[in-house]
């Protein structure tokens, strides 16, 4: 009992530690029209390679017999505990790294709406269908039993409804996240925020250049 | 990671690169941070199937 508690406890903190990737958004939102789209986009992006690069170090320093304490605490803390969920602590570097993808490919597009509306699908999509699943969930999906359909709504509403406060287009909000959601009920073994992330801009792109959505 | 594997990556970071060099036409600095972050990625998958 007590050692699914921990679960439990870690499980909540990696959801909460998840939806911290907003700050990346609201950065973005509020920063670039202080200092301009582009200033932003270049540190966002160069905070996101470096820490990566900072990540892997760290890896290829495990692999070699000298791991870094003080980070393993931390990513405990952070509620990925090492050894225990090997996949789940290599998500941050692909939300990171799969987010600036997507605001790159928006910037050369010169509309930074894919960027939020990808944004929201993944963070606020995933990290509140976890969050809503954990603690209302009661109805298993059929066809991925460790879903459930109130994390679904939970989620699609979230993802929904971040992606239209930050672009004002509902149409397109709409589009990402049930693409989101749709990703997200999806069995796969691919992490979450690359496959999310991805698909989401992949569709919002066609939907931009098959034209009718976008103003 | 062993040497097949090696060179696959490799090539896929430079074809990568190449992608977002053509794509980015004429914003060079976009594309040199497009091809860093998809080597990145590269690497990061490489990385997590090693671990």
């Amino acid at each position: 009992v007590k050692q699914l508690e921990e679960a439990d406890r870690l499980l909540l903190r990696r959801k909460l530690s998840h939806l911290a990737g907003l700050t990346y958004l609201l950065l973005l939102f509020h920063a670039s029209s202080l200092y301009g789209v582009w200033k932003v986009s270049l540190a966002l992006t160069s905070f996101v390679l470096s820490a990566s690069a900072f990540y892997t170090a760290y890896e290829i320093l495990k692999v070699e017999g000298k791991p870094l304490r003080r980070l393993q605490r931390l990513w405990r803390l952070l509620g990925s505990p090492e050894g225990e969920t090997v996949q789940e602590y290599w998500n941050a570097c692909w939300f990171g790294l799969s987010i600036t993808l997507t605001l790159l490919i928006s910037l050369l597009l010169g509309d930074l709406s894919l960027t939020y509306i990808a944004g929201s699908a993944v963070i606020l999509g995933d990290g509140f269908s976890g969050l809503t699943g954990y603690f209302l969930g009661k109805h298993k999906i059929t066809f991925n039993p460790s879903k459930t359909l109130e994390g679904a709504v939970a989620g699609f509403l979230a993802a929904f409804l971040g992606g239209f406060l930050f672009t004002g287009n509902p149409m397109l909000s709409l589009l990402g996240a049930l693409t989101g959601s749709a990703v997200e009920l999806y069995p796969s073994k691919l992490p979450d925020n690359l496959t999310i992330t991805l698909t989401v801009t992949l569709i919002l792109l066609l939907a931009k250049i098959l034209g009718g959505i976008f103003p | 990671v062993r040497r097949p594997l090696k060179t696959v990556l490799l090539g896929l970071s430079c074809g990568l690169a190449a992608l977002a060099y053509l794509t980015g036409g004429s914003q060079p600095n976009l594309a040199i941070l497009l091809a860093l972050n998809l080597s990145a990625m590269v690497l990061l998958a490489a990385a997590s199937l090693q671990s």
